[in-house]
């Protein structure tokens, strides 16, 4: 096992810098440049933008400028954004902690209920309550996150008045931007437990459990269920993922100053710090999650074993 | 390692979406201090509890609190700092802020300030010609510029005379001296403060000292800004304690927040959201005239568009009072009817343009493309309705020949393909949209669209050339007459419309803010520059 981990963090490692190759080029081909963007081209003395371009060491070749970033991250430096100079790193980590809750939250959400509900359709197999479970699904699948945002959004704030519209105040503000969140991801992890709770129904030992008189909800959910686990734990921590990189929309729509709005205005203001920095960040809590996910497989399945 | 990949094409795809996400609209460059008289208080009824805090909520935060270095938009700026001169809305007339008075010699090259004694900065440091001066030392600094020092390049230098007078001297006689003070770069900033923070001056809360009605007691940056009512201001303290301005950047949320009661005051909010508040109880829309205009802009450097009867002809092929009609008229917004909006002083009228798709035929034939052409026009998704302009543009261009195609871009696009190009080499659109509103208020603005040289050039995106149009712009700049500058002006206005276009002209843009009706004297100015000094909100 301790090996396993040590192989494990060696590859995040790897993987953590081809991340940054990528994202530092990547964000150098979108068009258009930081300073223009940042000042604008109305108005800005031309002298002005290049004595800050220079100051920034955005006149520096691409590999200096690389190293350059890539030696602040080793001394845990994760750069100054161009627009506000101020320390990424304190940025991040006082919007973290609302994008980890939206994540943590939406997965918990669409956790609990696409199970509950995949386990159902798989029970009732090609019955009412399988077609039915399986048209929501779709549903949720295809309902644009924002979309809901917006409904939820009428539906409580405006129309009922019941939960605040945005807004990061007291405890109510995280439950309209989970459930939009939350609510699309029902539908994909509902079906990934379906299908794989019936490869393990028609597997031997659940037709003896059955010959034996075992109640059918037991066998359900004792048997069948915790066998057919791997599969929904990977849904579900690759859901994680994507709610963490991608709870910008949410973010916007509800007014909170997450990781995700953070990194949308360092795309639009071509913030190239802010960018990689951010991505950077979201890579490792990715990869992270990932490994914690792998581990687990062990305690679900024994068979699992990593030495 | 698939897992990665997944993660990979995630970003991915998260930065194409932002790639080409909204960004604010470029505030149109506006005019002066915002309309009403900061000596005025406004009638406060006795029987009526206010609310000692205004929520107003709005799209984008300031990037600088400081006037030499801001581009995003005045709209907080000018609540926190003063300048010498200001425009009063009422009368529409320059008046003194931080000067009370001045005088220009007789040669016109040097105008004499004399300051208003006893005015304290936010920190209660009394202001001193000191603080002007270095404020001028800093914004002209041409060895060490900030953003507008090739902006104000008009002004030569300020000197002290004693602690309550400075000069500033210009190296021609100008009679653009006085409007180009209403430029947000002329802002005063602590002379201590200079010193201490050099051009990070206004990224912090710490940073910004000004002599405005409001101080600024919070800044969370993209989040929130608190105003407090200034008890020493020389105006008279404003009418609401706190002005709590929230920054929510999805407008229909702006929209919601208003109408949750989370909001006092929205900003920037969707025609279709202005409309139906407009007609919901409990809300109003105030509508304040800009200073700006929309238009597409010719690329002169481009092979047809270069001549001008291909560009005289694009403006007859285009029935421009029905575009505005269909997509502006609901917001009661005008078509154009000169280059410069009607609240720009100089403004004269060039008559709508006209629409004769016979005449545009005839001019493609004489230009020598009686079969049309074919080329780009860039629209940035920003600008209100612009898809859909452009669009309807087409169809008529389609008309006579030309065969146009939409190019949707982001600003920082535009911006890089615009800093990259030589004067229009490769640049890839025949015609481009723009907003251009000069921030003095003034006709003198003009200078920066079309002339062509080098430092006043700047904003001349189209690389437009017309030596007589040259002329006048700097005639025009040192004539001490009114009357005979403002009809200098009016042939200037005559030459870019149509006799030698610089530009198609859409509409004159307005701003409009959604509120409860429980607030009272909110005002903004032609720029947008929010007035909260007399601003008060009836209590539940």
């Amino acid at each position: 096992m301790g090996k396993y981990i040590i192989k494990r963090l060696f590859q995040l490692v790897v993987t953590l810098l081809v991340i940054s190759v990528i994202t530092f080029l990547m964000v150098r081909l979108i068009p258009g440049d930081p300073l223009t963007t940042l000042y604008g081209i109305e108005d800005s003395d031309p002298a002005f933008v290049e004595a800050q371009r220079e100051k920034l060491g955005l006149n520096d070749p691409l590999p200096v400028q690389y190293f350059r970033y890539i030696k602040g991250i080793f001394q845990g430096d994760l750069g100054v954004s161009l627009r506000t100079h101020k320390p990424i790193a304190d940025e991040l980590l006082s919007r973290y902690k609302y994008t980890v809750i939206l994540a943590v939250g939406g997965t918990v959400v669409c956790s609990i209920l696409g199970i509950f509900c995949g386990v159902v359709a798989a029970a009732n197999h090609n019955k009412f309550w399988d077609s039915a479970i399986m048209v929501i699904s779709m549903l949720a699948v295809s309902t644009p996150t924002f979309f809901l945002a917006l409904l939820l959004q009428i539906v409580f704030a405006v129309n009922w008045n019941i939960l605040p519209y945005g807004g990061t105040k007291g405890w109510e503000w995280a439950i309209l931007p989970i459930a939009a969140l939350g609510f699309h991801a029902i539908g994909n992890i509902a079906r990934t437990t379906r299908s794989s709770m019936l490869d393990v129904i028609n597997q031997d030992y659940i037709r003896t459990s059955r010959a034996k008189g075992i109640a059918k909800w037991a066998i359900i959910t004792r048997h069948a269920l915790k066998n057919a686990l791997i599969p929904i734990l990977t849904a579900i921590g690759l859901r994680f993922g994507v709610f963490m990189a991608g709870s910008a929309l949410v973010e916007t729509v509800f007014n909170i100053s997450g990781v995700g709005r953070f990194l949308i205005d360092g795309v639009s203001n071509r913030d190239y710090p802010v960018v990689q920095s951010t991505i950077l960040v979201l890579a490792a809590s990715f990869v992270i999650i990932n490994t914690l996910i792998d581990l687990l497989y062990a305690l679900v399945d024994p068979r699992v074993k990593y030495d | 390692m698939k897992k990665l990949l997944t993660f990979v094409m995630a970003a991915m795809m998260l930065l194409s979406v932002v790639g080409c996400a909204k960004q604010p609209e470029p505030a149109a460059p506006a005019a002066t201090e915002s309309g009403n008289d900061i000596t005025a208080e406004a009638p406060a009824d006795a029987d009526v509890e206010y609310k000692d805090t205004l929520v107003y909520v709005t799209a984008s935060d300031q990037n600088y609190m400081d006037g030499q270095m801001n581009n995003t938009n005045e709209a907080i700026l000018r609540s926190v700092y003063s300048s010498l001169v200001r425009k009063d809305a009422a009368t529409n007339e320059l008046v003194g802020d931080l000067a009370e008075d001045w005088k220009v010699s007789d040669d016109g090259l040097t105008w004499t300030f004399y300051l208003r004694k006893g005015v304290k900065f936010h920190n209660g440091k009394e202001l001193t010609a000191k603080d002007v001066k270095a404020s001028y030392d800093r914004l002209l600094n041409t060895e060490d510029p900030v953003r507008y020092t090739s902006t104000m390049s008009i002004i030569k230098e300020c000197q002290i005379i004693d602690d309550y007078t400075v000069t500033l001297s210009t190296a021609e006689p100008s009679a653009a001296l006085l409007p180009n003070l209403l430029h947000r770069a002329n802002t005063i900033l602590d002379a201590d403060y200079i010193e201490k923070y050099g051009k990070d001056l206004g990224l912090t809360l710490e940073s910004v000292n000004g002599t405005g009605p409001f101080k600024l007691t919070t800044w969370n940056i993209d989040e929130l800004m608190v105003l407090e009512a200034n008890e020493d201001y020389y105006g008279g303290v404003p009418a609401t304690k706190y002005i709590n301005i929230e920054i929510v950047p999805e407008a229909s949320s702006r929209a919601i927040a208003l109408e949750t009661g989370a909001a006092d005051i929205a900003g920037g909010l969707a025609i279709e959201d202005i409309l139906r508040l407009k007609e919901t109880e409990g809300f109003k829309v105030d509508t304040f005239m800009g200073n700006g205009t929309h238009l597409y802009q010719f690329n002169c450097a481009n092979e047809y568009i270069a001549n001008t009867k291909v560009r005289q002809a694009i403006i007859y092929a285009v029935d421009m009072e029905t575009i505005v009609a269909t997509l502006y008229g609901a917001k009661g917004e005008s078509v154009c009817d000169a280059p410069l909006n009607p609240n720009i002083w100089g403004y004269s009228s060039q008559g709508v343009a006209p629409y004769d798709p016979e005449y545009a035929k005839q001019l493609l034939s004489e230009a020598g493309y009686p079969d049309g052409f074919e080329m780009s026009i860039m629209v940035l998704p920003s600008y209100d309705k612009a898809t859909e302009s452009a669009e309807l543009i087409v169809q008529y261009l389609k008309e006579v020949g030309i065969n146009a195609t939409i190019d949707i871009v982001e600003k920082a696009v535009f911006n890089g393909a615009f800093t990259a190009t030589k004067k229009g080499e490769n640049f890839p659109w025949g015609m481009f949209i723009m907003g251009q509103g000069p921030g003095t208020l003034d006709a003198d603005g003009m200078r920066r669209y079309y002339s062509i040289e080098g430092e006043t050039n700047a904003n001349n995106y189209g690389w437009y050339e017309n030596e007589e149009v040259d002329r006048l712009l700097k005639e025009a700049a040192a004539e001490l007459d009114e009357a005979k500058r403002l009809a200098l002006y009016d042939r200037i206005q005559e030459i870019v419309w149509l006799e030698d276009p610089a530009a198609m002209w859409m509409n004159n843009r307005n701003n409009f803010y959604c509120s409860t009706d429980k607030v009272s004297g909110f005002l903004a100015d032609a720029r947008n520059a929010l007035d909260f000094t007399q601003v008060r909100v009836i209590a539940d």
